[in-house]
C-alpha cells in the first residue's frame, strides 16, 4: 500500500502544471502570431516578398514552449470553402513552419505537403475543428488546430521559432490572426516586438549567362538578424518561379562578414531551361525578424 | 486488502500511461503531418473503377510512427448525406487499410466490415466528427477520424503502408483528399 501511496504522489507532484498562471517553472501561454513589427493583423501582401508571422521562444538557457493548440481567427464579407475567405484561392498558400534559431533552417514544415489555399484547406490541420458562421455583412470562420492531438504537444526550445509564411496577397481580408496556445517556462511577459528598421531596396538587372550569373551588393545593415526576401521579377508584378537565390558574404581581408551587413555575392540559378529570358530584374526587401541580442 | 492494492496498482499504471501520453511533448521532427499519396500526386480526385488507385503513406525505415488522426476534406457542389461528396454513392467503396513493406500484404483492414460508400458512412469511423458544411457555391465534408480513441494509436514500423484505396470513378468530385498526423516514436 506504501509503494501505491508513494507512486500516487509522486504522480500528483509531476503533473504537468496546467491552467497555472503565476507558476514559477510552467505557465500557460497565450501568444499572438506577429512580424517584425510587432502587428499581429494578417492582413499583408506576401505575394512578392514573403511575410512571417510568427513567435520566438526566448533565447535564454533551458527555456523551452510546448505549443498545444494553434487557434485561426477570419473574417471577411464573403467566405467559399473553394476560395480562400471572399477571396479565390491562394496561388501560393500559407505555410506552418518551426524554424530554428538561425531563422532560416526549417525543422518542420507542417504544411509541406498542402499549404493551405482555401477555407477548407484548414481542415486538414483542424479536422472538424473549423467553424464557419457569421452575421450580417461579416462571414467568420474560426479554426482550432490541435497539434497535441498528434500524439504530443510541440516542444520549442530555446530560440526557436513558430512560424507562419504568408506568400499571397490578404489584403482583401478583413480579418486574420493567429494565437498560439501552450505552457512554457519563460517570463510571462513576452519580449518587446522587435522594431522596425529602414527597409533598403534591391533593384538591378544582371544578365543572365548560362544559365547562372552572379553580382555583389552591399546591403547597408549592420544587423546580425536580417533576413532577405529577394524574388526575381520580370517588370513590375510578375513573379518568376524557377529561380534559386542563394547569398554567400564576401570575404573581406581574412573574415567573413556575417550574415546582415556587409558585401554579398548573390548567386543566381536557373533551374527552369525553357526560360529564355536575358534581361530581368531583381527586386527585394530587407526585413528585421527577430529581436537583436 | 491484497485485491485493493492490486486494483490500486493497476489503476495507477493505467493512469501513468493515459498521462504519459497525452502530456509528452515531442520535438519538432518527432511529428508528422503527411498527406497520403499516388506517386507525387495527393489529389484523389481520380478513376479507380477499373484499376483501384492506392494513395500511401510509407514509414521511413528504422522508424515507428504513431498513427493518431486521419484528416479527410472533401469539397463539392451539393452533399448530402446519401451520396460521396456530390456525386452518387459508391458501388465498390474506399478502404483504409494498414499494409505490409512489401506493399500487397494487407496487415488491418479498418473498413473490411463497411467500405465508405457514402459521406454519412464517414461517421462510422469518426463518429459525430464528420461535418457537412455549406459555404458559397461548393460544400465541404470534413471528417476528423481520431484512431487513438479506439483505445491507443496505430503503430506503424519502418516500411509499412498507411493506404487508402479509391475503387471508383472520383470523377466530378471538386475535391479529396486525407491527411495523417501521428508522432515517431
Amino acid at each position: 500500500m506504501n509503494t501505491c501511496l508513494a507512486l500516487l504522489l509522486s504522480m500528483l507532484l509531476a503533473a504537468p502544471a496546467s491552467g497555472q498562471i503565476n507558476n514559477a517553472e510552467l505557465r500557460d501561454a497565450y501568444i499572438m502570431l506577429r512580424n517584425s513589427g510587432g502587428s499581429d493583423v494578417m492582413l499583408t501582401d506576401g505575394n512578392v516578398s514573403t511575410r512571417h508571422y510568427q513567435y520566438k521562444v526566448p533565447d535564454q538557457a533551458g527555456l523551452f514552449m510546448d505549443v498545444a493548440r494553434v487557434n485561426v481567427v477570419l473574417e471577411d464579407g464573403t467566405l467559399a470553402l473553394d476560395g480562400f475567405m471572399g477571396s479565390a484561392a491562394l496561388t501560393n498558400g500559407l505555410l506552418f513552419q518551426v524554424v530554428d534559431t538561425d531563422s532560416l533552417t526549417v525543422l518542420y514544415d507542417f504544411t509541406a505537403d498542402k499549404p493551405i489555399r482555401t477555407t477548407a484547406d484548414w481542415a486538414f490541420l483542424g479536422g472538424t475543428d473549423v467553424e464557419l458562421n457569421g452575421v450580417g455583412t461579416t462571414q467568420r470562420a474560426l479554426v482550432r488546430w490541435t497539434i497535441g492531438k498528434a500524439g504530443g504537444n510541440l516542444r520549442l526550445t530555446r530560440g526557436q521559432f513558430f512560424r507562419c509564411v504568408v506568400q499571397d496577397k490578404m489584403t482583401e481580408l478583413t480579418r486574420m490572426s493567429i494565437q498560439i496556445q501552450g505552457t512554457g517556462n519563460f517570463p510571462v511577459i513576452p519580449e518587446a516586438p522587435p522594431t522596425d528598421v529602414v527597409v533598403p531596396s534591391l533593384s538591378t538587372s544582371p544578365t543572365l549567362v548560362g544559365g547562372i550569373d552572379s553580382f555583389t551588393w552591399h546591403s547597408g545593415e549592420a544587423s546580425e538578424d536580417v533576413v532577405y526576401n529577394i524574388r526575381a521579377v520580370l517588370g513590375g508584378d510578375t513573379d518568376f518561379k524557377g529561380f534559386s537565390l542563394t547569398f554567400r558574404p564576401e570575404i573581406v581581408g581574412s573574415m567573413a562578414v556575417g550574415f546582415g551587413g556587409g558585401l554579398y555575392t548573390i548567386h543566381i540559378k536557373l533551374e527552369d531551361p525553357s526560360f529564355n529570358q536575358t534581361s530581368w530584374t531583381l527586386v527585394g526587401k530587407v526585413t528585421v525578424l527577430d529581436t537583436p541580442g | 486488502m491484497k485485491h485493493l492494492r492490486r486494483l490500486l496498482t493497476v489503476a495507477l499504471l493505467t493512469l501513468a500511461t493515459f498521462t504519459a501520453h497525452a502530456a509528452n511533448p515531442v520535438g519538432p521532427t518527432s511529428l508528422l503531418f503527411a498527406m497520403l499519396k499516388d506517386g507525387a500526386s495527393n489529389d484523389m480526385v481520380v478513376d479507380g473503377s477499373v484499376t483501384p488507385v492506392e494513395f500511401d503513406y510509407q514509414v521511413p525505415t528504422g522508424k515507428r510512427l504513431d498513427l493518431e488522426r486521419v484528416n479527410i476534406v472533401m469539397t463539392d457542389i451539393a452533399i448530402t448525406n446519401v451520396k460521396f461528396g456530390g456525386i452518387a454513392a459508391l458501388t465498390n467503396g474506399l478502404t483504409f487499410e494498414v499494409v505490409a513493406s512489401d506493399g500487397t500484404t494487407v496487415l488491418f483492414d479498418f473498413t473490411a466490415d463497411k467500405k465508405i460508400r457514402t459521406n454519412t458512412e464517414f461517421a462510422f469511423y469518426a463518429g459525430s466528427d464528420a461535418d457537412i458544411l455549406g459555404g458559397g457555391a461548393v460544400d465541404a465534408l470534413l471528417v476528423r477520424w481520431t484512431i487513438s480513441k479506439a483505445g491507443a494509436p496505430v503503430r506503424l514500423i519502418g516500411g509499412q503502408y498507411f493506404r487508402v484505396t479509391v475503387n471508383d470513378a472520383l470523377a466530378g468530385l471538386d475535391s479529396l483528399g486525407v491527411m495523417i498526423q501521428g508522432t515517431f516514436r
